[in-house]
């Protein structure tokens, strides 16, 4: 328990230094209130989580679905995990930066999978009580609480994620012992997550425009039946939900051994799996291409080695800023947590110009699809013209989605004193980051004007404005974000998610591109209505130069101050 | 630029590097000519990398001035870091491309010929015994093997002055013997060499010239034979630093 406890201490640590990883020259100080700067945040978006998925029990509730509560708790509690643990598998179990040092330690091999296991099923049973706790409490303020049914309650939020984690975890492994295998494993790994996420996204606003619009009577009982058989659904399919919530509605003590029963034993076999297997597994992981014995396969790798060492060096030969953007674009896709995070937004963009172009604005907005917008036709006719003004916008705001250029600098990580050293200057070397960015948003963006343009969605002069305030918006934030990353990096981070997902620049172009899109958007529409929609369509253009300027003048100040020496 | 033939390909004047009130290197003077093989030597944390680093441009400096074949590194760092290479300790390096790739790369940064790079990739790859694996993923490679590659990158270019950290760290015994005829062979054509080590057998034998540095002062420098006199580097470097630790200087 001892060793246990040590190494799970470990890992807390290393959690606690990427949440908010500081500069190599940071004192404690200032890495201290970085974390709590980090934690606070973590604690804003729980709260903002936690009071959704209330009002979302509460409205079970009003549905009269109030016993159904439990089931959905359990599911939610089950998967809000899962995610979590398949992304984060990889790297905790089966690829550990300190394998070596860890296996090397007289701690039992049960100990530290039991450690590295305990990582992934703590951070889910975080999530589940997040997800699953607010759910029960509207429960039991409908119902009435009681000490079996809250301690039941109590029981089913930690075990819910037990199952699932442990089915994640083979699920993992099995994807990156294939991955292993496979040369362009990253790129397959990038597109195939990009398109299960994308279709995931359709999927959800294609069924809700599918749907017909209802009036409100009509709306409910459809909603409430859906519930319902949501909730049959998943009792017979998933049948810990369905024991776990009868344990909670009606204190069954069978259905609580049995949810329980199972949520232990299933885990323990999965420890007892990998522990046994665990140098084997880990063993096929590191046989990739060019270790693989045999004299047919050194004969071909001689014979690749010979024709691959010919033809790229001799043929290729590229100028030094085209040698840059070259390795910007080999960075993006050579590390997959850094395209998945980064490239989401022109995946976005292009689905958003597709189906604008296949339903038009005017039946999407009649759709109901739009969280909060309920107009009738006649509304929306006579609006039109306001309403087309926030398309730009919305535009901006996805193409900020994608910024790779903003944790550019910090992605050399260990490798930075290649760049520290060449002999090119700072300005190219960000310049390559940068155009690295822009050239594709502004080409994505062009095939989305295109798009839209051709199919007659648009206006030419909302054309125009989707170019200008879409590249603008992107480009001001970014330059900003790039010059935040240029003066501070994070050269060593041992995850790109310290980098790709929680570093400072990637959060202000996140939050940069939401003040853009639903400020600029909800401004100009304002503006509009106020005076007419002419003036609307000048003050986007006029933004959108401005920003495009403000941006080149951020970039300019950041190769004269930039020296790229960590 | 173009240069004397005696002019220095590294000249050190007074240099200071400071992280934050703790002065790493104070007043450190050394200079290297060409044809120089030059061994810089020092306990853990004396301050070689700190040196090391500012000569190569990957930070600046405090104090004094640093000049690679007599251009100034901290007003044209460009220029510079044309005339050299560097070797770090840790030879990490893009884990997703492969060696031919970082070797293109570099040889498109330092716009090396096709030919040429082709020929210099091919013969240096074959002495360090590296061809084999140069079409696989960095990613696979063990530390020893990314020591070969980033110095195959180092000398792709033919650079003035070589600068390594550590070099002959995770290199086995083939691959050291034909890094120190390297070493030699760059030096012989006009070129210097002025790296670190632990390994002071390796710096009596190899170099010409060696300094001494203890707490972030150079306490000797010179050929190596008037370093060492009639003792082995050893026996003097433990002398010096021991009586550095004794008079406090």
């Amino acid at each position: 328990m001892h060793d246990f406890v040590i190494l799970c201490r470990v890992q807390l640590l290393g959690l606690l230094n990427s949440l908010a990883p500081g500069h190599r020259n940071h004192g404690k100080r200032r890495t201290k209130g970085r974390i709590a700067l980090a934690a606070l945040g973590y604690v804003v978006l729980a709260v903002i989580c936690v009071g959704y998925l209330f009002m979302m029990g509460c409205g079970l509730v009003a549905l009269g679905l109030a016993n159904a509560i439990p089931v959905f708790a359990v599911l939610a509690g089950a998967l809000g995990g899962v995610g979590f643990a398949f992304a984060k598998t990889r790297g905790t179990l089966f690829e550990l930066t300190d394998f070596d040092h860890v296996m090397a330690l007289p701690v039992p091999r049960r100990t530290v999978v039991a450690s590295r296991l305990a990582s992934l099923y703590l951070a889910s049973v975080a999530t589940s009580i997040l997800l699953a706790g607010p759910l029960y409490a509207a429960y039991f303020l409908e119902t009435g609480a009681t000490v079996p049914g809250v301690v039941c309650a109590a029981v089913t939020v930690v075990l819910a994620p037990a199952i699932p984690v442990s089915i994640a975890v083979f699920a993992s492994f099995g994807l990156t012992a294939l991955a292993a295998r496979f040369r362009h494993a990253n790129s397959a790994y990038i597109v195939l997550t990009l398109a299960l996420i994308t279709a995931l996204v359709v999927g959800i606003y294609g069924f809700s425009f599918a749907m017909p619009r209802q009036d409100d009577a009509a709306a409910m009982a459809m909603v409430t039946s859906l519930a319902s058989t949501a909730s049959s659904g998943i009792a017979t399919f998933w049948p810990p939900a369905n024991w776990a919530a009868s344990a909670v509605t009606s204190g069954s003590v069978v259905s609580l051994l049995l949810f329980v029963g199972l949520s232990l034993a299933i885990p323990a076999l999965t420890l007892e799996v990998i522990q046994r297997n665990y140098l084997a597994l880990t063993g096929m992981l590191v046989a990739r291409t060019g270790r693989r014995s045999g004299p047919a396969q050194r004969a071909r790798a001689d014979q690749a080695a010979r024709t691959d060492a010919a033809a790229p060096v001799s043929m290729r030969s590229r100028t030094p800023f085209q040698a840059l953007l070259h390795k910007e674009f080999a960075t993006m896709v050579g590390v997959p947590a850094y395209a998945i995070n980064c490239l989401f937004g022109y995946v976005f963009l292009i689905v958003i110009a597709i189906a604008l172009s296949v339903v038009g604005l005017r039946d999407l907005l009649l759709s109901g699809v739009i969280d909060g917008v309920d107009l009738s036709a006649q509304d929306i006719d006579a609006a039109l013209g306001q309403i087309m003004l926030i398309v730009p916008w919305m535009f901006a705001f996805f193409a900020t989605m994608s910024p790779t250029a903003a944790c550019s600098v910090s992605m050399e990580g260990r490798g930075a004193w290649i760049m520290e050293t060449l002999p090119i200057p700072p300005r190219t070397v960000l310049g390559a980051k940068l155009a690295a960015n822009a050239i594709p948003v502004a080409a994505v963006l062009a095939l989305c004007t295109g798009v839209l343009l051709g199919t007659g969605q648009i206006a030419p002069v909302t054309a125009l404005e989707i170019l200008i305030v879409g590249f603008g918006g992107f480009y001001l934030v970014t330059c900003i974000a790039l010059h935040l990353d240029a003066r501070n990096p994070n050269l060593d981070w041992s995850s790109p998610n310290e980098v790709v997902k929680r570093g400072l620049p990637v959060m202000v172009c996140v939050f940069g591109g939401m003040a853009i899109g639903f400020g600029g958007g909800a401004g100009t529409m304002l503006l509009s209505a106020v005076t007419e929609v002419t003036v609307g369509h000048v003050v986007t253009l006029a933004v959108g130069a401005v920003a495009i300027v403000a941006g080149q003048l951020i970039f300019e100040h950041t190769c004269r101050t930039a020296k790229l020496q960590y | 630029m173009d240069m004397a033939p005696t002019s220095p390909i590294l000249e050190v004047s007074h240099y200071q590097k400071r992280y934050g009130d703790k002065v790493a290197v104070r007043d450190l003077s050394l200079t290297v000519e060409p044809g120089d093989i030059y061994g810089f030597i020092g306990h853990n944390g004396a301050g070689k990398t700190t040196l090391i680093r500012s000569v190569v441009g990957a930070q600046d400096i405090d104090g004094g001035q640093i000049k690679v074949c007599g251009i100034d590194v901290a007003r044209d760092p460009v220029a510079a870091k044309r005339q050299l290479a560097y070797v770090p300790d840790n030879p990490d390096v893009y884990a997703f491309m492969t060696g031919l790739q970082y070797l293109a790369y570099l040889a498109d940064i330092f716009r090396v010929p096709a030919d040429v790079r082709r020929q210099r990739t091919g013969e240096l790859s074959e002495r360090l015994q590296l061809s084999d694996a140069l079409a696989n993923p960095v990613a696979t490679y063990s530390h020893g093997m990314r020591q070969k590659l980033v110095l195959i990158g180092a000398l792709l270019h033919d650079p003035r002055l070589l600068v390594l950290d550590e070099p002959f760290v995770g290199l086995d015994p083939v691959a050291s013997h034909e890094l120190k005829e390297i070493l030699h062979e760059t030096a012989a054509r006009g070129a210097a060499v002025f790296f670190s080590s632990h390994v002071l057998e390796v710096v009596e034998k190899l170099c010409s010239k060696v300094a001494i540095i203890r707490a972030g002062e150079l306490i000797a420098a010179g050929t190596t034979d008037e370093v060492r006199g009639d003792d082995s580097l050893e026996d003097i470097f433990l002398e010096l630093v021991e009586t550095t630790d004794e008079t406090g200087r």
